[in-house]
């Protein structure tokens, strides 16, 4: 599990066993809409399901 | 066997509301868990039903029948709780058959459950020993024991393995898993530990500050959460959540920009879990590493 900080929050993302990853490199991930939640950003409700 | 049915079921105690109203039908033979953190409501929701708390209003319906007004013992419940209450002085035995004593059961009867109800939770070797000389899930065994011995119409079932260690907690909830398989009776379980309620669960009740957050089963809620609150709660590690703005179908935050979703321009909370996320040489979100961590299987 990798953490980054993004969006102004700590986000986890699943990491390969054999990933070596450093505090402060640089890494992507790829987060596709079909995988995201959205959220009322007041009221927290659930908007949609993409 | 018999459904319950809460309707509109409050508790306030002066001016603070312990429960706000609860609509519930819960089905005969369904397991029931209520889920969420400490002082959620969950006991108190319990104990209304038990009829060991008065409820401030609403109704509560035990196969039809409305019980607000019948004592906890008129009710045919049988509860197990966090702390097993089991009667030192008394052998295994003595303490499985006392609910049989106490409703006058016959006598004649008393033998065969008490042996049914012991081997069901595999308790027969222990049968002569006093619950001191029992280890903490043995007890937990026995308090099952005495709660299956008189077949009551519904189970109630408060934090029954948070006194036990993690392994003995995986073997007891197989356990209960199992005999709920066989009994099919109507059970309502509470807990604040989210994997005992996602394997247990029929269907889940999400609680937070006295207020039902979601129904569900335990799919729909780790799919489809209601609302951030559901979505941090559920899932381990729990959903990831970032503050951003949503523009023609773009989400854009510090580090962040994911094309392709549906949903009104402004600002909006995105989630996704981790475990459908991958790093990759490109992506949505690139940023420095912060921490690792090895977790299970990611
Ligand atoms: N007799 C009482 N008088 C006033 N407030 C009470 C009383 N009993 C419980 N409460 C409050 O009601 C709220 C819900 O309590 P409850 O015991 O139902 O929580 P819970 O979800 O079971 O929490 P936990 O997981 O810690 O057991 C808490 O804020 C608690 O302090
Ligand atoms: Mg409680």
């Amino acid at each position: 599990m990798a953490t980054v900080q993004a969006g102004g929050a700590l986000v986890a993302v699943k990491a390969a066993k054999d990933f070596q990853g450093r505090i402060g490199q640089p890494i992507a991930a790829h987060v596709p809409a079909r995988i995201c939640h959205l959220f009322d950003a007041r009221t927290g409700v659930r908007l949609t399901r993409t | 066997m018999a459904d319950i049915q809460l309707k509109s079921l409050t508790k306030r105690w002066g001016a603070f509301v312990g429960l706000k109203p609860m609509d519930l039908h819960i089905g005969d033979g369904e397991f029931l868990v209520l889920l969420g953190p400490s002082g959620c409501g969950k006991t108190t929701t319990m104990r209304m039903i038990a009829g060991l708390e008065d409820a401030s209003g609403g109704d509560i319906l035990i196969g039809g029948k409305r019980v607000n007004d019948l004592e906890p013992k008129d009710r045919d419940i049988a509860m197990v709780f966090q702390s097993y209450g089991l009667y030192p002085t008394m052998t295994v035995y003595e303490n499985i058959r006392f609910p049989l004593k106490v409703r006058g059961i016959p006598e004649a009867e008393h033998h065969d459950r008490v042996m049914r109800a012991a081997r069901t939770v595999e308790l027969t070797e222990f049968l002569d020993r006093k619950p001191a000389a029992l280890s903490g899930g043995q007890r937990q065994r026995v308090a099952l024991a005495r709660a299956i011995v008189r077949k009551p119409k519904v189970f109630l079932m408060d934090e029954p393995l948070s006194n036990l260690d993690a392994k003995l907690r995986v073997s007891t909830r197989a356990q209960i898993k199992n005999l709920h398989h066989e009994l099919r009776t109507t059970t309502i379980y509470v807990t604040h530990d989210q994997i005992e309620a996602m394997t247990l669960a029929d269907r889940v009740v999400v609680m937070s500050r006295g207020e039902v957050q979601q129904v569900g089963t335990p799919l729909e809620i780790y799919d489809r959460p209601a609302n951030t609150f559901v979505a941090g709660f559920i899932g381990s590690p729990a959903m990831n959540l970032m503050q951003g703005t949503l523009k023609g179908g773009v989400f854009e935050a510090e580090h962040v920009r994911i094309p392709g979703l549906a949903g009104p321009d402004g600002p909006v909370t995105l989630g996704f879990r981790a475990e459908d996320a991958s790093i990759a040489a490109t992506g949505e979100i690139a940023a420095p590493i912060y921490a690792m961590e090895l977790l299970g299987d990611a």
